[in-house]
């Protein structure tokens, strides 16, 4: 069966989103086990009013996802017409 | 008129109109079913953006979450954590296939789509069983919530306060009128629009509650630091706060309270006989008349707090003193993992269940047919990838926000943790009234209420397709446009009141229904549908055991989690999310059953490959 240009592009746009998930929740889950559960002690650790680890391991994961989320929006996904836009073209 | 309530009164008013006039312009249409039920497949950017951003933020965002940032701290940030990937995977990972081969085969629901792609009806049929049974209980969560948010605004009005007396001359014993009376309110507001206007009014009023939404929480944000003096001050005050403790407390008369009835209100503080520590009530109870009595009750017990008011009517002897199970006396506990937990001696986040939510949020987002039939809705690619980006703004904004929010909240208003559903709309109405602005109130309680409101009304719609499309029109494929418009009002009617009916007496463990309907409709639908998508060789016979051996594995976690803890709460097996264990149990069967069994029809299979 020959696979239509269509599926072909979805598979690759799929394989951007699995890995985008993998490097994120490698990022937050891996600095936060080593950064979240310790004892705050006496003086807790604060970046710009947050928990230092909520700041490393969070927010700026997050701005870095929202990022990665413009990117593939921008030039990972390509535009293909859709059929009611394919009738009218026609 | 108290303020808020006018303001909130405005807010109900511009949801009518604009389902009238989408329900107006549905009526125009000449395929009505794909109008009412998919507004045409015709969603732009801003209506497909928030009405998928919206629907998926419910009551749960806004009223189930907050409670749980106020009870265990800055450990949510990692509990939500996973919403950051939401956008690209809940809409990325299908949104364009799915879109392509509804419009291809001319689907409208997504247990169509299934059927079609294997031209069988059975498999179209168990996936509409499987939608109608956890979406009932997921609707009915949502009533209840909806029907709280009320009653903290009507709480005062005298009209209220006399609909609750008429009310309760027709309550049955052991139902509470004021709860009756919210949501019989609730359903009347909700249920109206959405029978009338449809898809495109549930779309139209989604985009107006995702702006609220965002004001609500932009305009929260900006009061809470202000008052609270700045984040950094709010952090460090939080680092100072330690859990409070559990007791048993025997409230007794005080010598001015003479002979009168007292209610000791769950929530409220009561000084000690010590007068040394307070204790809040986590349930009402009343000393009754001419009664020397005292009362029992179980409560929370402050010993630094320092409250702006407390009751004088009644003292409270203490008993059975008992610390959290984990985080007891422990200072710091607020701003690390795994966070204070009541019951856990592991603590609230354990680092194997934030990985469970970190793939239950974005990929059980991408399960949720309420998400699904949006995906199925919007013009073209390009609304399709700018609405990706409108999307992760949303939510990077409305969820980290509400996390900073109630950790400041929790320093300006402590004690709330006997009452901590409430904490949003309290919180609300105390900035307001801080800042001298109290009809701001109406318009902050409204952001949860929207959420609310447009879970509930994409929910309803998502029922009455499966049963007018999936099952009548199968019986009747020739039935014609005005029967099918008929039977469509009626049917999204019957399902709105069937689920105020069955939520007359509720459960009580609602945020336990939410997280079983929720996780079983997304592990039961998720693989069936994303190997529908993109697997070639799947069969019928694979996506009905799919569909079923997950149904079975969701239905047996939560038996064997009930028979343990007495509880509605599912079994988590190796501390993970019962969905994980669905999703695998479903991939596996799909996979294992269509490779045994013969080739799919390649003429099937083509037109969607």
């Amino acid at each position: 069966m020959t696979q239509s240009k269509h599926f072909k592009q979805a598979k690759r746009e799929l394989f951007f989103f699995l890995a985008g998930w993998f490097f994120f929740a490698a990022w937050v889950l891996i600095y936060s086990y080593f950064n979240a559960y310790k004892d705050q002690g006496q003086e807790p650790s604060i970046t710009l009013g947050m928990p230092s680890w909520v700041f490393w391991g969070i927010a700026i994961p997050w701005i870095c996802a929202t990022a990665f989320t413009i990117y593939i929006s921008l030039f990972v996904i390509k535009d293909h017409p859709f059929i009611n836009e394919e009738e009218q073209k026609k | 008129m108290n303020p808020a309530l006018i303001s909130f009164g405005i807010y109900v008013l511009v949801v009518f109109v604009l389902a009238w006039i989408a329900g107006n312009s549905s009526s125009k249409s000449k395929s009505f079913v794909s109008e009412y039920f998919l507004g045409g497949r015709a969603l732009g950017l801003w209506a497909f953006a928030l009405t998928f951003a919206t629907t998926n933020a419910s009551g749960g965002s806004f009223i189930g979450f907050p409670a749980k940032i106020y009870t265990h701290g800055w450990v949510l940030a990692l509990w939500i954590a996973g919403y950051m990937t939401v956008p690209f995977i809940a809409i990325g990972l299908l949104g364009k296939r799915l879109n392509y081969v509804a419009r291809k085969v001319n689907a409208i629901t997504l247990p169509e789509v299934l059927g079609k792609r294997f031209k069988n009806e059975s498999v179209t049929l168990v996936a509409t069983g499987i939608i109608v049974l956890f979406m009932f209980f997921y609707l009915m969560a949502q009533f209840k919530a909806g029907g709280m948010i009320l009653s903290t605004l009507l709480a005062d009005e005298p009209l209220f306060i006399e609909g609750i007396e008429f009310i309760s001359q027709f309550t049955p014993s052991g139902m509470d009128p004021e709860y009756l009376l919210t949501l019989i309110i609730f359903s009347l507001v909700v249920i109206g629009y959405v029978v009338y206007g449809g898809f495109k009014a549930v779309v139209w009023t989604d985009i107006m509650q995702g702006i609220i939404m965002f004001l609500g929480v932009a305009i929260m944000l900006v009061l809470v630091l202000s008052q609270v003096g700045g984040l950094e001050r709010a952090t460090r005050e939080l680092h100072k706060m330690v859990p409070p403790k559990t007791c048993v407390a025997v409230f007794e008369r005080t010598s001015d309270s003479s002979q009168e009835k007292i209610l000791i209100k769950k929530g409220t503080w009561y000084r000690t006989a010590d007068d040394v520590a307070f204790v809040v009530p986590s349930k009402s109870t009343f000393i009754n008349k001419g009664s020397n009595e005292s009362s029992s009750v179980k409560a929370y017990l402050y010993d630094d707090s320092k409250p702006q008011s407390f009751s004088r009517t009644s003292i409270a002897q203490i008993k059975s003193t008992k610390g959290y199970a984990y985080g007891d006396n422990k200072k710091g506990v607020y701003l690390s993992a795994p966070g204070p937990d009541l019951k856990k001696g592991t603590g609230f986040l354990a680092i194997v269940t934030a990985l469970s939510f970190f793939i239950f949020w974005p990929f059980g987002g991408t399960g949720q047919p309420a998400n699904m039939v949006r995906l199925m809705a919007f013009k073209n690619t390009q609304t399709l990838r700018r609405s990706i980006i409108t999307v992760a703004f949303f939510y990077s904004f409305i969820y980290f926000c509400l996390v900073i929010i109630f950790c400041c909240g929790k320093v300006l208003m402590p004690g709330m943790e006997a009452n901590a559903d409430r904490v949003m709309p309290e919180l609300a109405t105390l900035l307001s009234k801080n800042a001298g602005m109290p009809w701001l109130a109406g318009l902050l309680v409204a952001a949860p209420f929207a959420a609310i409101m447009s879970s509930v009304d994409s929910f309803i719609l998502m029922l009455s397709s499966s049963l007018v499309r999936d099952v009548y029109q199968r019986i009747n494929p020739n039935a014609s446009q005005r029967k099918l418009k008929s039977l469509s009002y009626m049917i999204t009617l019957s399902v709105g009141v069937l689920a105020v009916f069955a939520m007359m007496n509720p459960p009580q463990y609602l945020q336990d229904l939410i997280i079983f309907a929720s996780g079983g409709l997304a592990g039961c639908l998720l693989m069936p549908m994303a190997l529908c998508l993109y697997w070639p060789r799947m069969t019928p016979k694979g996506a009905i055991a799919g569909m079923l051996g997950a149904l079975i594995i969701h239905l047996a976690l939560t038996i064997i989690g009930f028979k343990m803890t007495g509880n509605f709460e599912p079994y988590d097996f190796l501390d993970l999310n019962p969905f994980i264990w669905d999703v695998i149990g479903s991939a596996f069967l799909i996979v294992s059953v269509s490779l045994l069994g013969k080739d799919p029809n390649q003429e099937n299979t083509e037109q969607f490959f």
